[in-house]
């Protein structure tokens, strides 16, 4: 039967029309084009910080005793993270042709939580999968990308703002780029990866999609005073363009 | 020229080119920016600072940092403020506590006089018989005693926030041992955070003008430059991270220390921590020792040096150790006479500087000497001195009258050794130097400076070196190594110092004044007198703790940093024993009074949303909370809905049910272990209601078991329990061996309920599934698509309709949502809401988990016998049911329809004879049955079919009758068709 496609809101969909976003499709999700201005969105990340809603990212969550002999093959051995860090990778889909970028994030040492782009999740999961019939052992492939949430902090005082909410041990030296770790943020059960972007501080915090916006709100809240702002793919476009 | 203020000086830390403007108690007081509300107010005038807690009596400032609770005042509706450290800000309106109608004139002084009526403890003796006076005298003491008053209507202060730290060294307090530990450790690479309570860093040395000596590279500078050098250094390190102003109220386990800056709590997590928290002056006890006019040595030099206030015209210095002379040369130094120093030590040092100076100059050095009562109508007058004998009693007969209008103390210190007491040191009375100093260290804490009972700035300088090396030693820094002999060099150098400073120490004993009949005060937070303190001994509450809480010394605001040591002392006295002997009172945090909404901080409430919350909205739901969960109560009204539902078709949005995804070779194998159903047996396709409970066969929670593959199942929770749920699963799976593992997908998936006689035709039109009878039956479910999306499938009835659980990946819901609303149009669709749901649910008997049952329901006795399978080799909860079965059920929950149109309540009681037996779980009125219906545990005699009940209700009693099967569709043919 002929429907039309359906739209994939995130759980902050009614928070971005209220701040008045503009939304664009972005691989059959809505998502905030921009606020206000890009350019000043940009800006403003740069001298304080900002947050952007970056739920769409695909999220595949691997567990099992021999979860870590899924990844072999995706890393030489001396990158492959250790508990508490993330690395990026490349996947290959059963093509051999098309290649997907994934930070993988590794929990535990058997549990990762593998993060892509959000066009690209499916063939992630398809090359993913190959992997563990690969392995055939206890290794267990989830796809959460409609259960977690992700909202990510960029930007000089992201880490302030950030201390404010967590206490974990986000000092520099300890919590360097690409470290991942679980604990409590605003009382709720999250993930937090720190994945700058080139020299911006920037952070990004999982949460189950049903805390989505009382998470987006407490961020904003408690950002008040480092006068955080919410930034859209555009002015997250002339972020990494110039990283 | 302003002439209320003293001359420039180098310490000053007022800026005279700003002027601040503020009211006290009416009047408009000028400041400048960097006064104090007390230094500015005291400037232009004011002496009575507050009235005491119990008596009234006058108080002015004493203690000038914040240490006492003379100063306390309401100032922009904030009670109890130490207006000593509050910094002045323009408009600020202050006002004056416990004080009627002015602190002048406070008609409550008359209490002063009553104390024969009101000795010590006196609430647990007089105002007690008979019995009804009490609750009338309480009331009048509440209004006339105590401190500030919180005004209940004010807007509820905005600002409180909280944050948390990390670091490697914390270094609480930032006097020269502070600022020296500090840089000492992160030279040597640590990361080290310093937290001080002062508007500047320097501690003590900030007020200090004479030049000292035996300080190696400082030598013959002045204490205030000497501060200035170390700040500056340390300020200068990247290492350093400064809190300032903020003080660490408490050390609590695994190194937190509570740390307030204003109206933040930073939660400051350290590996190591060096206490140099100084040590705070307290006051000798004499008759009328709380007049205003009597301050503390250090006191003085406040006000002279960082406020330029001039504290009197006529001083007596009363010492007995070296630091009284600096605070009389500065007195001097500031033009004000000095009658007299009176140092109760028998010989003085005659090389030291500041004595020779006074000398000089021809100030009085009476030694032997001390002050044996000061006088004065609400402020000081004159003070009686008199000579001591060997044994250091006053002489009887031999005091003199010296007429002044200020009294300095300078006679003792007590180490702020809190913090170490927090963190697992142990102090103890040193006898040499007369103070309770740190003799323990824990292997994580290290002091330095005034805290180790040591006052001697060569000394506090090595320390404060010492410490911050092996800090940094500690935590295994490679150029901490290097720092190894420098470390024990000073070492030697400091053990060498502290010999010769305990050669020259001559401690006295506590100079108990001869009681006149004035008072002498002890607590001056709780106005607790030398008399009392005695009389307490006297009845028998002789250990220091009995005697503290009987009393309530140090109980007060300042929590014994003024009264700790004279306390002890005298209870030492009145029984005989050493100082050591007695001991001291545990020191609990907070160590500062903290208002308790910097401990709140921001109200944090979790809040959970469905994907379809908005639509509950759009369509005007009333929306309640279910735990953490919003979700919507109606629509339009459960009794409306409810007929929808049973009549044409309804939706509901049941995305708040835990879901768990299970994989894994041994899934199957855990959930025989922890439901009492069997699921290895459970064909793919299939769906089978569970139920798990606990070793002693209580009923934990139950769902929905979905088999959709060999080792891939589907688990549904009740709302609200899936956290835990899967947290009990892990623990039975751990180390067990198995492989599973669980994943929570319940905020990924959007879940709605279709259910009516035309869900069918509804969802036939979404779906190219064939939904028929036959081919997909009650208790199956499918993947396919609904509106294009991709979704699974479950046939079950909650409500006991024919119907269907829709689950989709949570992004696409409000689309699935609104394509079902728009197919099921024509055929009445609804949405409906909880109540409706808790209604239909209810007249088809199915039990909701927490409500329906309790910490002490079994399944069995839950009537769900069925979902208990015996044969099961093993599953948690079996020996107990067993057990349970064998000796036979006591209770029974039960169905029951009441008779007539009455009403009953969930919890309301079922009697037998007059006496409660039982309780209802549920109640509603069924639109079905135009009756309320509901579930009740009853004990088993009285739950066969048909058996009449009575309910106790709203005062009356109601008539039910047990109904065995479900009200509605007894045979669940809705359900299946």
């Amino acid at each position: 039967m002929a429907v039309p496609r359906p739209t994939k809101r995130t759980a902050l969909h009614y928070s971005h029309l209220a701040l008045g976003a503009v939304m664009v499709d972005d691989n059959g999700w809505q998502r905030p084009e921009q606020y206000g201005s890009p350019e000043e969105e940009a800006q403003a990340v740069r001298a304080g910080v900002g947050l952007c809603d970056i739920s769409p990212v695909g999220k595949l969550d691997l567990k099992g005793k021999e979860s870590v002999r899924v990844l072999e093959p995706l890393f030489s051995p001396d990158a492959l993270p250790r508990a508490g860090q993330a690395q990026w990778t490349i996947l290959k889909t059963s093509d051999g042709v098309t290649e997907v970028r994934g930070l993988c994030c590794r929990l535990g040492s058997d549990h990762v939580l593998m993060i892509t782009g959000p066009g690209t999740v499916a063939a992630a999961e398809q090359a993913l999968k190959r992997h563990v019939e690969v392995v055939d052992g206890c290794a267990h492939l989830t796809n959460l990308t409609s259960a977690l949430a992700a909202v990510e902090l960029v930007g000089p005082y992201s880490r302030n703002l950030l201390c404010k909410l967590t206490a974990l041990d986000l000092s520099l030296s300890q919590f360097p780029d690409l470290t991942c770790a679980q604990g409590s943020v605003a009382q709720v059960h999250a993930l937090v990866v720190r994945a700058d972007i080139g020299s911006e501080l920037a952070y990004e915090i999982y949460c189950g999609r049903e805390f989505a916006e009382y998470l987006w709100h407490t961020l904003r809240d408690a950002g008040q005073e480092f006068a955080a702002v919410p930034f859209g793919a555009a002015a997250q476009r002339l972020l990494r363009v110039g990283a | 020229m302003d002439t209320s203020r003293l001359p420039s000086h180098p310490a000053q830390e007022i800026d005279c080119t700003q002027k601040v403007t503020f009211s006290f108690a009416g009047r408009q007081i000028t400041a400048y920016a960097g006064d104090t509300v007390a230094a500015a107010l005291y400037a232009a005038g004011v002496r009575i600072f507050s009235r005491s807690f119990k008596y009234h009596r006058p108080r002015g400032l004493l203690c000038c940092s914040g240490r006492c609770p003379n100063c306390l005042m309401n100032v922009d509706g904030t009670p109890n403020v130490r207006t000593c450290l509050e910094p002045v800000r323009e408009g600020l309106q202050v006002h004056p506590q416990n004080a009627w109608p002015s602190l002048q004139w406070d008609a409550l002084a008359v209490i002063d006089k009553l104390d024969r009526l009101l000795p010590i403890g006196f609430y647990y003796k007089t105002f007690i018989q008979p019995r009804f006076v009490w609750p009338l005298a309480e009331q009048v003491l509440r209004r006339i005693a105590g401190l500030g008053k919180v005004d209940h209507q004010a807007q509820a202060k905005e600002g409180y926030d909280h944050q948390y730290q990390h670091t490697e060294v914390a270094v609480v307090g930032g006097g020269p041992a502070g600022l020296v530990a500090a840089r000492e450790a992160a030279l040597l690479g640590a990361r080290v955070t310093l937290i001080d309570d002062q508007p500047a860093l320097g501690g003590h040395l900030r007020i200090q003008t004479a030049a000292y000596t035996g300080v190696s590279e400082y030598t013959g500078l002045r204490g205030l430059d000497i501060a200035h050098r170390l700040r500056e250094t340390v300020k200068s390190l990247p290492g350093v991270d400064i809190i300032s102003p903020a003080f660490a109220f408490g050390c609590y386990e695994g190194g937190l220390l509570g740390v307030v800056r204003g109206k933040r709590l930073i939660h400051l997590r350290t590996k190591r921590l060096v206490v140099a928290t100084g040590c705070y002056e307290y006051p000798p006890v004499f008759p009328n020792n709380d007049l205003p006019g009597v301050m503390l040595g250090s006191s003085v030099q406040r006000l002279l040096h960082l406020y330029r206030v001039k504290p009197g015209n006529r001083a007596l210095v009363v010492t007995n150790n070296d630091f009284g002379f600096r605070v009389a040369c500065d007195l001097v130094a500031a033009s004000i006479e000095v009658a007299a120093v009176v140092d109760a030590r028998t010989s003085l040092l005659e090389h030291n500087d500041q004595l020779q100076q006074l000398r000089a100059i021809g100030v009085p050095i009476l030694a032997s000497y001390s002050i044996q009562e000061a006088r004065g109508r609400k402020h000081v007058q004159e003070a009686l001195i008199a000579p001591l004998d060997a044994q250091g009693r006053p002489v009887a007969n031999a005091a003199r009258s010296l007429s002044c209008d200020l009294i300095c103390l300078s006679t003792g210190f007590v180490p702020a050794g809190a913090l170490l007491s927090q963190s697992g040191c142990r102090l103890a009375y040193d006898a040499t130097l007369g103070e309770i100093v740190p003799q323990q260290l824990a292997p994580t804490v290290f002091t330095a400076g005034d805290v180790s009972g040591v006052h001697h700035l060569p000394a506090t300088l090595l320390q404060g070196q010492i410490a911050g090396i092996q800090a940094a030693a500690s935590l295994g820094l490679p150029a901490a190594e290097a720092a190894h002999d420098r470390c024990t060099n000073s070492q030697q150098e400091l053990a060498e110092i502290e010999r010769q400073y305990r050669l020259q120490m001559q401690t006295r004993p506590l100079v108990s004044s001869p009681r006149n009949g004035k008072k002498q005060f002890v607590c001056l937070c709780e106005d607790v007198t030398e008399t009392d303190l005695c009389d307490s001994v006297a009845e028998g509450f002789n250990e220091i703790e009995l005697l503290k809480r009987y009393s309530t010394v140090s109980m007060g605001p300042c929590q014994g940093k003024m009264c700790a040591m004279a306390s002890i002392g005298i209870c030492a006295r009145e029984t005989g024993r050493s100082i050591a002997e007695t001991g001291t009172t545990t020191a609990r945090p907070p160590i500062q009074p903290v208002s308790l909404g910097v401990l709140a901080g921001r109200r944090y409430h979790p809040v959970k949303r469905t994907p379809l919350h908005s639509k509950h909205v759009a369509l005007g739901a009333e929306m309640m909370d279910l735990g953490e969960w919003k979700r919507p109560y109606a629509y339009t009204s459960p009794a409306e809905e409810h007929k929808a539902v049973r009549e044409r078709v309804g939706l509901i949005d049941v995305s708040t049910l835990g879901k768990l995804d299970v994989k894994g070779r041994d899934a199957a194998r855990l959930l025989d272990k922890v439901y009492t159903h069997i699921f290895s047996t459970l064909p793919v396709g299939r769906v089978r209601y569970g139920i798990m409970c606990d070793d002693s066969g209580v009923i934990l929670d139950d769902g929905t078991v979905s088999r959709l593959a060999e080792d891939h199942f589907f688990i549904t929770t009740t709302t609200g329990n899936v956290e835990f749920v899967e947290q009990w699963f892990k623990s039975w799976a751990a180390g067990s061996g198995m492989c599973v593992h669980l994943t929570n997908v319940t905020a990924g998936l959007a879940a709605m309920n279709l259910a009516g006689p035309q869900a069918r035709a509804v969802l036939s039109q979404l779906t190219d599934l064939d939904l028929s009878a036959p081919a997909f039956p009650y208790l199956t479910c499918a993947h396919s698509t609904v509106a294009g999306v991709p979704a699974l499938l479950l046939r079950i009835g909650f409500v006991g309709e024919s119907g269907w659980e829709i689950h989709v990946p949570a992004e696409c819901g409000e689309h699935v949502w609104d394509a079902v609303m728009k197919a099921g149009h024509e055929f009445g669709i609804a949405p409906f809401g909880v109540e409706a749901q808790r209604i239909l649910r209810l007249e088809k008997k199915h039990l909701i988990v927490g409500q329906d049952t309790d910490a002490l329901s079994s399944p069995l006795e839950a009537d769900m016998g069925w979902a208990v399978k015996f044969d099961k080799e093993d599953f948690v909860g079996k020996k107990a049911l067993v057990s349970l079965q064998q000796q036979g059920l006591r209770q029974k929950l039960v169905g029951f329809v009441l008779r007539d149109g009455s009403l009953v309540e969930g919890g309301s009681a079922v009697i037998v004879n007059g006496k409660p037996v039982g309780r209802v779980a549920s109640a509603r009125v069924s639109p079905y049955l135009g009756k309320c219906i509901g579930l009740a545990w009853v004990p088993m005699e009285i739950a066969a079919d048909g058996t009449p009940l009575q309910i106790h209700t709203n005062g009356a009693i109601a008539l039910a009758d047990i109904v065995g099967s479900p009200f509605y569709d007894p045979e669940g043919k809705r359900l299946r068709a």
